[in-house]
């Protein structure tokens, strides 16, 4: 994974406002997408929301299966988490404009998780 | 309106019981009767629906609609009966729903009678809001909820689901086996999940849809609407996700 991975999906979708990759049992951010200005705190906001929706690997949230891939809708904005690869603690994070198209977006998202480009 | 009165106005309405058979009214539209009586049947039933002329018997459970068992006096392609029938089936919905108008449009008046039936799972089914839609009947209830609404529009992409008001369980839909499971999340896992939430980051404030796939099972996961003092979780299929995604913004 790198910066360029994420630039390139934000480039796709300017929908997106934050991109990231990060490590979410420890709370690190490894990488933020070039055009992504978010305050440390909201990037920490993130992080551990994402731990809490798709669970840390040893401990599902919700349901009894590890959750791959979340989604929040809330009124202003769509949040999507997604495990990345091999290792089940690290995540992509993105918030983004409801106006986005949901599906495609978590296509390429899908596709960048598992080590493809967006 | 007096106990008297409410009495005197039910005994000149629907259902009336003749035997074994329930009449029921077909003053708001027989296919309407039919929808209604399917709505109410939680426990596994054959409800025999029986009009002068014709028959239809269908297998249900837990809202949904699992087969068409028998049918008299109307046509109906022979494949479809005794057949499990799926959201995936192809256009299973549409052909259902032409055998349901045939016999509703043919039925002046209507009986029922319904059957117990044990061990019936609704691993395929029909969900009886995309059968009001491609009948043609209106899905939107006015005075319903924006959370109720939301339902209503992802039924075909909910395998399962539990809907709570102020904390208690006030509908279930679906699976046996999901709804259990939904169940266990809703005691052990939900009130933490959100409480965590709420001081994780207090700024995504609801009303919220959250969507976590594939944490019920393979292709299943599991959805938390929470809008006011209402909360559902729904188990969904993976291939709906946009689309109740889409709904809840049309909703909230």
């Amino acid at each position: 994974m790198q910066a360029a991975d994420l630039d390139q999906l934000i480039t796709r979708f300017p929908e997106c406002i934050i991109a990231a990759y990060a490590d979410i049992t420890t709370g690190v951010v490894y990488l933020t997408s070039g055009g992504t200005k978010a305050p440390r705190e909201a990037l920490n906001e993130l992080c551990a929301e994402a731990a809490l929706t798709i669970g840390l690997p040893d401990a599902p949230t919700l349901g009894a299966d590890l959750c791959p891939v979340a989604i929040k809708l809330v009124d202003h904005a769509l949040f999507v988490y997604a495990r990345v690869g091999n290792d089940p603690g690290d995540a992509l994070l993105f918030m983004c404009r409801t106006e986005i198209e949901i599906q495609p977006f978590l296509d390429a998202v899908g596709y960048l998780a598992l080590g493809g480009a967006a | 309106m007096t106990l008297a009165e409410r009495i005197a106005a039910l005994a000149a309405e629907n259902p009336q019981y003749e035997g074994a058979a329930r009449v029921l009214s077909t003053r708001g539209g027989a296919a309407e009767a039919i929808i209604e009586e399917m709505n109410q049947t939680v426990l596994g039933s054959k409800l025999l629906f029986e009009s002068d002329e014709a028959s239809l018997g269908l297998l249900v459970v837990g809202r949904r609609l699992v087969s068409i068992e028998s049918v008299s006096g109307i046509d109906a392609p022979a494949d479809l009966l005794g057949t499990e029938l799926s959201m995936d089936g192809g256009d299973q919905v549409a052909q259902v729903s032409e055998v349901i108008k045939a016999f509703a449009e043919a039925a002046k008046s209507l009986r029922v009678t319904s059957v117990s039936k044990a061990n019936v799972d609704t691993a395929d089914s029909l969900s009886l809001q995309a059968l009001q839609a491609a009948m043609g009947l209106d899905v939107d209830d006015p005075g319903a909820s924006p959370l109720q609404r939301f339902m209503t529009r992802i039924d075909a992409h909910a395998a399962a689901s539990l809907q709570l008001e102020d904390g208690a369980v006030t509908k279930t839909q679906g699976s046996i086996q999901l709804v259990q499971g939904l169940k266990i999340a809703l005691s052990t896992q939900l009130s933490t999940f959100l409480d965590s939430r709420q001081a994780t980051c207090p700024s995504h404030a609801d009303p919220s849809l959250t969507l976590c796939q594939d944490t019920v099972g393979p292709g299943v996961g599991m959805a938390i609407a929470v809008h006011g003092s209402e909360i559902a979780l729904v188990a969904f299929r993976a291939d709906g996700l946009a689309e109740i995604c889409s709904a809840w913004q049309r909703v909230a």
